[in-house]
């Protein structure tokens, strides 16, 4: 897979809490990376094996029926493939300026 | 500032917000999923995301989304597309090579040969399902006359020799009922036939004879190696 700023930046933010559930825009806003770009990104790391999904129970009390969720878990394999990943980031002069930056843009 | 909140809190300007921030972003987000194949699961998603999305960016949230579904669903989708259609092509351009791909024409020689069974048979025609029409199709297709590339599948198959058969037995003076449009090779053939039957008869058994000897020779050194190998490999 391809390193760019945007997998770097949803890897941190997936890493800040490597054994959560993550949800697409909470994880957008976390990682900064607009919902455009991000989608994409999640959908490859699916077919690498780095993250699972599944879809949230359905909510009834205070839900309004809306339509379930889906999220996004770190599997074993992505925990130490991203954290390969950020350790590159780090030695790699390129994504310094993603790497100092905080990850947690917005909702945090 | 009266004036501003006064329009503000107009019921046109009201409308419209509610249009933007609450019914818009839904019902345009349900036409932009449908970009997305019926079992991509981004569908499910993206309605899923949108009451997550705060009423305020939701219109820039389902514009985001429309410019992912145009590269990533439309494009998945003439994938597929071209995917199906892929097998139908090449059908459809196989079946078209072959329709448009002729049998080449009979050679003189072929149709002594075809001419002969006719002859052998009383000039009567032979149906495609005897066993010298099926012999003399398996003959005429070992034969190197034609090249391979310029053969179409149904060459000189017993169907195609059965009804060369059938242009020369109903292009003979004695046959009675209806004539088919036989070549004018058959008609030609027929007629140095019927001036010079037994020369013409030893011209065919001559050439079904090289043929035969052709392939005799290879069956006789095929059996020649297969005897050799078995020898060796007995010693």
């Amino acid at each position: 897979m391809r390193k760019t700023h945007a997998l770097v930046q949803v890897a941190m933010a997936l890493m800040a809490d490597a054994g959560g559930r993550h949800w697409g825009y909470e994880l957008s806003k976390q990682s900064g990376v607009r919902s455009g770009v991000m989608y994409p990104t999640l959908q490859r790391m699916l077919e690498e094996g780095w993250l699972s999904d599944g879809w949230e129970a359905q909510v009834r009390d205070g839900g309004g029926g809306r339509p379930q969720r889906r999220y996004y878990e770190l599997t074993d394999k992505g925990r130490s493939a991203l954290g390969a990943l950020i350790a590159e980031a780090h030695r790699d002069a390129r994504f310094s300026a993603v790497v100092a930056g905080q990850p947690t843009r917005g909702l945090a | 500032m009266d004036s501003l909140i006064l329009h503000v809190l107009a019921w046109p300007t009201l409308g419209v917000a509610l249009l933007v921030f609450g019914f818009a972003p839904g019902a345009v987000l349900r036409l932009i999923i449908l970009l997305y194949q019926r079992e991509n699961p981004r569908r499910r998603e993206l309605l899923g995301e949108l009451y997550s999305v705060p009423r305020i960016e939701r219109p820039f949230w389902v514009a985001e989304q429309l410019e992912t579904a145009l590269f990533e669903g439309l494009h998945d989708r003439m994938t597929s597309w071209r995917a199906r259609r892929a097998p139908e092509d090449a059908e459809m351009a196989s079946r078209q090579l072959y329709s448009n791909r002729r049998s080449p024409a009979w050679t003189w020689g072929e149709v002594v040969l075809a001419c002969d069974l006719v002859f052998r048979k009383g000039w009567r025609p032979i149906a495609a399902d005897s066993p010298q029409v099926i012999r003399l199709s398996e003959q005429l297709q070992r034969m190197n006359i034609h090249p391979v590339e310029s053969r179409s599948p149904q060459f000189r198959n017993p169907n195609a020799v059965a009804r060369m058969g059938v242009d020369i037995a109903t292009a003979h003076p004695d046959y009675l009922g209806r004539r088919t449009n036989g070549s004018h090779l058959a008609r030609e053939v027929l007629s140095a036939f019927l001036a010079n039957p037994r020369e013409m008869h030893a011209l065919a058994e001559s050439i079904g004879g090289r043929t035969g000897r052709r392939i005799n020779w290879a069956r006789r050194r095929r059996r020649r190696l297969d005897g050799s190998t078995k020898d060796y490999s007995a010693a």
